[in-house]
């Protein structure tokens, strides 16, 4: 099997197999359109992804690289959380900074599975847990200010079970 | 306080050889604090602090000494110093350390007891956009009031037509057959106008966990004001007559919304036509009676609600409803016995319901125009609901 060389931002390259590397649609038409080699010893720079979540993202692209490719209209169908593979559900046991860092490789890199399986785990942690929970689960700044904060949750009143 | 600074004065010319050599060798907080007679003033904020109080005393000290080019002779000397310089360096070195809000101290003053505490107060990180617009697409609806209360791009993310487009899509559209023709595929697709309104109506018809809340029946009327009712204006009073086995009489309230409400309201939705929706802040009160009980609307139109309650009828077989109504109603004033207000009454009465705009029935009951009573006593499903 041909393998490719990536470059993570911070430097770090990574020998991997083209098949594996495919998954990711960035990768794929990197070397169809702009005519990068397999062969070639130039590695591929991936400025927005540092070694330790590209380590990440290929060990996921290893496992899941006999799945069928996803189906096409899926924005339309209706997002189940409770379907994630228990490798997946493994995999993304990780702190809540890894796993923000993972879903936007995944949106830079275009792997829709993984994106998918990261999205999902984070909407899984999301559910039950009250705004300020979330916050401290996921350390997110909250930059609303106490009027707005209440404005924000009379807006979504609809929400709440009444 | 004056004697005790002159005696460790003098314990401290009794130490020191030289100015020079005092200054870089001999002085240190630990000595000042583990001394036989402790100066009152380090001491008092001293407790919880003395390892910190220790690095920035000597920090403070040879930065002073390093950034001044005057010889040490003609430098004021530490001891002639007022005590409360010290102290006040000190604690503005500590509430940086701590990362605490500065709050600026005047001599004298207690600090206020509302001053946070650190750990009060999360910080957190401040992840980018794409983050919170790749996420939404996969938060359930039940979900999104919370979402959406995170952070402002995470509200930013849920402010979009495509979003509320792709929810339906997702949720309503596969059996958009038993939706009303506002709520309709072709409704929602040709227009951003009142689309979250639209999609949150939708899947209260067609999302199962928001038809289980809808199937437990419509809420009953609470104690106290859980509903959101007192300060809301009556717009609006229906006698429907006779539906299945009770008379039904509906009022409509409204909140209106303060200017300053309007205004963050604005601040906050970045696309206006999205979020537009007429009834913002409607309230539907459903009371049914075992009789026909006329009543005049024109009295209350206008009125602002202060309070409702339910106690036992006349016949002690039912409820008795009472509503108060006010002009100027203010939630924060206590209420004036003598008010000059209205009371409305009805009774018997056999259940009250509050719906909000998001509830089916809320729209279904003036889908029809209110004097064709008739047509609404033949909607079959409604009657089912409206007898639950």
């Amino acid at each position: 099997m041909p393998n490719i060389k990536l470059q993570s931002s911070d430097g770090e390259v990574f020998d991997v197999d083209v098949d594996v590397a495919k998954q990711s649609i960035t990768i794929k038409t990197m070397l169809e359109d702009l005519g990068m080699d397999e062969d070639d010893d130039e590695a591929i720079p991936l400025p927005n992804v540092n070694s330790a979540i590209l380590g990440k993202v290929l060990e996921w692209c290893q496992f899941h690289k006999d799945d069928p490719p996803p189906p096409e209209d899926e924005e339309n169908r209706e997002k189940r959380t409770d379907d994630l593979c228990g490798f997946d559900i493994d995999f993304l046991k990780v702190d809540q900074g890894t796993l923000f860092e993972l879903i936007l490789a995944a949106n830079y890199l275009d792997i829709k599975g993984l994106l998918d399986a990261s999205c999902k785990t984070v909407a899984n942690m999301i559910k039950g847990k009250t705004p300020e929970e979330i916050r401290k689960t996921f350390n997110i700044k909250n930059d609303f200010t106490p009027a707005e904060e209440e404005q924000v949750r009379k807006e979504n009143s609809w929400c709440e079970e009444k | 306080m004056y004697r005790r600074k002159k005696r460790r004065h003098r314990n401290w010319k009794k130490t020191a050889s030289t100015k020079e050599a005092s200054f870089l060798t001999d002085v240190t907080v630990q000595e000042s604090a583990d001394s036989p007679t402790p100066v009152v003033a380090i001491r008092k904020k001293n407790l919880s602090k003395s390892s910190l109080l220790q690095k920035h005393a000597m920090d403070g000290l040879s930065d002073s000494l390093n950034e001044e080019t005057v010889p040490l002779d003609e430098v004021e000397n530490w001891y002639d110093r007022d005590l409360s310089e010290v102290d006040n360096y000190l604690d503005d070195n500590l509430e940086a350390e701590v990362g605490r809000e500065h709050v600026p101290k005047e001599k004298g003053k207690i600090q206020s007891k509302n001053c946070k505490k650190p750990e009060d107060k999360h910080i957190g990180r401040d992840y980018p956009a794409d983050l919170w617009y790749l996420l939404a697409d996969y938060i359930a609806p039940e979900d999104i009031g919370c979402f959406s209360a995170l952070c402002k791009k995470a509200l930013h993310a849920t402010n979009s037509a495509s979003f509320w487009r792709k929810l339906y899509n997702r949720y309503c559209k596969h059996d958009s057959a038993s939706l009303p023709n506002r709520l309709q595929p072709y409704s929602i697709r040709n227009s951003d106008d009142c689309i979250r309104a639209k999609v949150i109506c939708a899947l209260y018809r067609v999302y199962p966990p928001f038809q289980e809340r809808i199937k437990k029946g419509v809420r009953p009327l609470e104690d106290g004001d859980s509903h959101g009712l007192y300060g809301a204006v009556c717009q609006f009073v229906c006698n429907v007559g006779r539906v299945g086995n009770h008379y039904y009489h509906f009022i409509k309230f409204r909140h209106i919304s303060s200017v300053t409400e309007q205004n963050l309201r604005n601040s906050l939705v970045s696309s206006p036509s999205v979020w537009r929706n007429p009834s913002e802040g409607e309230i539907l009160l459903r009371v049914a009676c075992p009789l026909f009980q006329p009543f005049s609307s024109e009295h209350i139109m206008g009125l602002q609600l202060a309070s409702i309650s339910l106690s036992v009828s006349r016949d002690m077989c039912y409820n008795r409803l009472r509503l108060e109504f006010e002009r100027n109603y203010d939630k924060k004033k206590r209420r004036d016995p003598k008010r000059n207000g209205i009371d409305m009454y009805l009774d018997p009465v056999i259940h009250v319901s509050v719906m909000h705009w998001w509830h089916p029935l809320f729209h279904d009951s003036f889908a029809q125009p209110v004097s064709s009573q008739r047509t609404l006593r033949t909607q079959t499903p409604v009657d089912n609901h409206w007898d639950a």
